[in-house]
């Protein structure tokens, strides 16, 4: 009986959950623009985890920095949805730094949630 | 080796399953709930309880770690297909008439509902979700709503921060 699938598991899915919650609020308080940072962020601590000392380090490390990156390459996505009203917008919104949507239109189209069916 | 330290590989080799695990997974959930609607849960349910199943016998931690981690993403997309159909009755995402008609009827009724009310909703409080133009709420009337200002960022007047 190996428990370490079950475990990491219930990690990754914790992470997850987390992941839709910071997406939401990093778009609300500073804005979609710095979704590149926080993608080096997460490709900083995938590469980090290979330096580890041991398996579950190196484990919990790589699971929460694969985490910070799908949440990065959502936030375009977040941005849309907002612009959509589907989530509440900063009152400040319109003095955030924002994303140029025509670069990163193959989103969502014209309505919410209809990506290609590849898209995140 | 590197710079004579004992590299993990366990980390990027899992982060690299989590990454594609939930792409996947967004992509799953669409496919199948467009063409099945959300019959296929239990399926989806049962073969993550498998996959963890299989995780608990696995020798090798990082093969188990990473069917624990898909097996335990499918036990939460067998929920998500519940979630899909509910943006489906909102008109948030694909509906196929074919397959999901209790939302095709969900949605009809309000779009027709919002013909009826159409001029009382402009530029006031949202009658469905009781969202203004500076607060925007989860609205089930989506992308009919008129409070919500659909075009309040047009594609052509947005301001391009990235080439200043």
């Amino acid at each position: 009986m190996n428990w370490t699938g079950i475990v990491f598991g219930v990690f990754a899915a914790l992470m997850i959950g987390t992941g839709f919650m910071w997406v939401i609020r990093f778009e609300y308080y500073v804005g979609a623009y710095y979704w590149k940072w926080l993608c080096g962020l997460g490709i900083a601590l995938v590469v980090l985890s290979a330096f580890m000392p041991n398996f579950v380090l190196s484990a919990i490390v790589g699971i929460i920095g694969g985490c910070i990156a799908w949440g990065a390459v959502e936030l375009p996505h977040q941005q849309e949805r907002v612009d959509h009203g589907l989530f509440r917008a900063h009152p400040n919104r319109a003095n955030h730094k924002r994303l140029n949507s025509s670069e990163r239109s193959h989103g969502h189209g014209s309505k919410p949630g209809l990506g290609k069916w590849w898209s995140f | 080796m590197l710079f004579g330290l004992p590299l993990q590989l366990a980390g990027p080799i899992l982060a690299a399953v989590t990454f594609l695990t939930i792409w996947w997974g967004h992509i799953m959930v669409r496919i199948v709930h467009y063409y099945f609607g959300v019959r296929p849960a239990p399926i989806i349910f049962g073969a993550g309880l498998l996959l963890l199943l299989l995780s608990t016998q696995a020798g090798i931690d990082v093969v188990s770690a990473g069917l624990g981690i898909v097996g335990l993403t499918m036990l939460w997309d067998a929920f998500e297909l519940h979630r899909q159909e509910a943006r489906v009755r909102q008109g948030h995402a694909p509906l196929n008439p074919r397959v999901h008609r209790e939302a095709a009827g969900v949605l009809a009724a309000t779009i027709a509902d919002d013909r009826v009310g159409s001029g009382e909703d402009e530029g006031g409080v949202c009658l469905s979700c009781g969202s203004t133009e500076t607060s925007r709420y989860l609205c089930r009337r989506g992308p009919y709503c008129k409070v919500h200002n659909w075009d309040r960022y047009p594609a052509a007047e947005t301001v391009d921060t990235a080439a200043k």
